[in-house]
């Protein structure tokens, strides 16, 4: 079982903070993090992060959106090398503003498997 | 009685701290927090404090080298160092200009011209006394 509070902090019963409910309630937000943070934010370590938010003013390709998919997969497989990626679907409809992300996943050890969905926009 | 937790003080810098930290929340909180993956929420506060432990590492070294002559870097702390040593810091000029100085070269007795015995000495600093300007017959 992972103890850790869930985002954003709420108080708790039990604890302090409330905890994350289940692995795959944190396992979902680790992902999360990973691919909305920018390479350079994170004091400890320069590189993490996929940094998405840097492709919003691109001009939108379908090499573009293999390279962010591409980001991403690199990404999970160097800081979540405890889940497996199955698929990772990237679009970004014509004339819109955002970038879709989906990032299909298991466990196997634990038997968990999970879509991530991330709709991210300039604003 | 519980003992107080060891404390390293010679953990100074942003990657130690954060091993202390991070040692000590495995150690003594196993089943309130065990979540130490990069992406953690508890990451990034490990992470924050570091950086406040780093900053404030540095600025207590920084100010102890400023208390030596040896290695105090800033001008002002030189100077005052240097006071206490008894150094007299006079600073910069108010104000500064240049001065013309001018000598008045008696004529020499039963004469019309100036004496000119006087002449080798005025011409020692041409520039700064014209000896024709100067010269009161």
């Amino acid at each position: 079982m992972i103890h850790t509070p869930q985002f954003p902090l709420s108080l708790g019963s039990k604890t302090l903070f409330s905890e994350a409910d289940n692995t795959k309630q944190v396992v979902l937000f680790h992902l999360r993090n990973l691919i909305l943070t920018n390479p350079g934010e994170k004091i400890s370590d320069p590189d993490y992060g996929v940094g998405i938010r840097s492709y919003l003013f691109e001009n939108i390709t379908r090499g573009v959106l293999n390279n962010i998919a591409k980001d991403i997969d690199l990404a999970i497989k160097k800081y979540l090398g405890y889940i497996d990626v199955t698929n990772i679907t990237v679009a970004s409809p014509p004339d819109s503003n955002y970038v879709s992300v989906k990032v299909s996943f298991e466990i196997p050890s634990i038997d968990i498997s999970d879509d991530l969905l991330l709709e991210v926009s300039n604003t | 009685m519980p003992k107080k937790p060891i404390i390293k003080y010679t953990n100074t810098d942003f990657d130690s701290i954060k091993q202390a930290l991070v040692e000590h929340a495995k150690r003594y909180y196993p089943d309130r927090y065990n979540d130490f993956n990069q992406s953690s929420f508890g990451s990034m506060l490990f992470d924050m404090i570091s950086y406040v432990g780093d900053t404030l590492s540095f600025y207590i070294d920084y100010q102890v080298n400023e208390s030596f002559l040896e290695t105090a870097l800033e001008y002002t702390n030189i100077r005052k160092i240097a006071s206490q040593m008894g150094y007299n810091f006079y600073g910069k000029a108010a104000a500064f200009g240049t001065v013309d100085v001018f000598v008045l070269v008696p004529a020499i007795s039963g004469d019309l011209g100036p004496n000119t015995a006087l002449i080798p000495v005025l011409k020692k600093e041409p520039y700064l006394i014209p000896l024709e300007v100067q010269v009161i017959p």
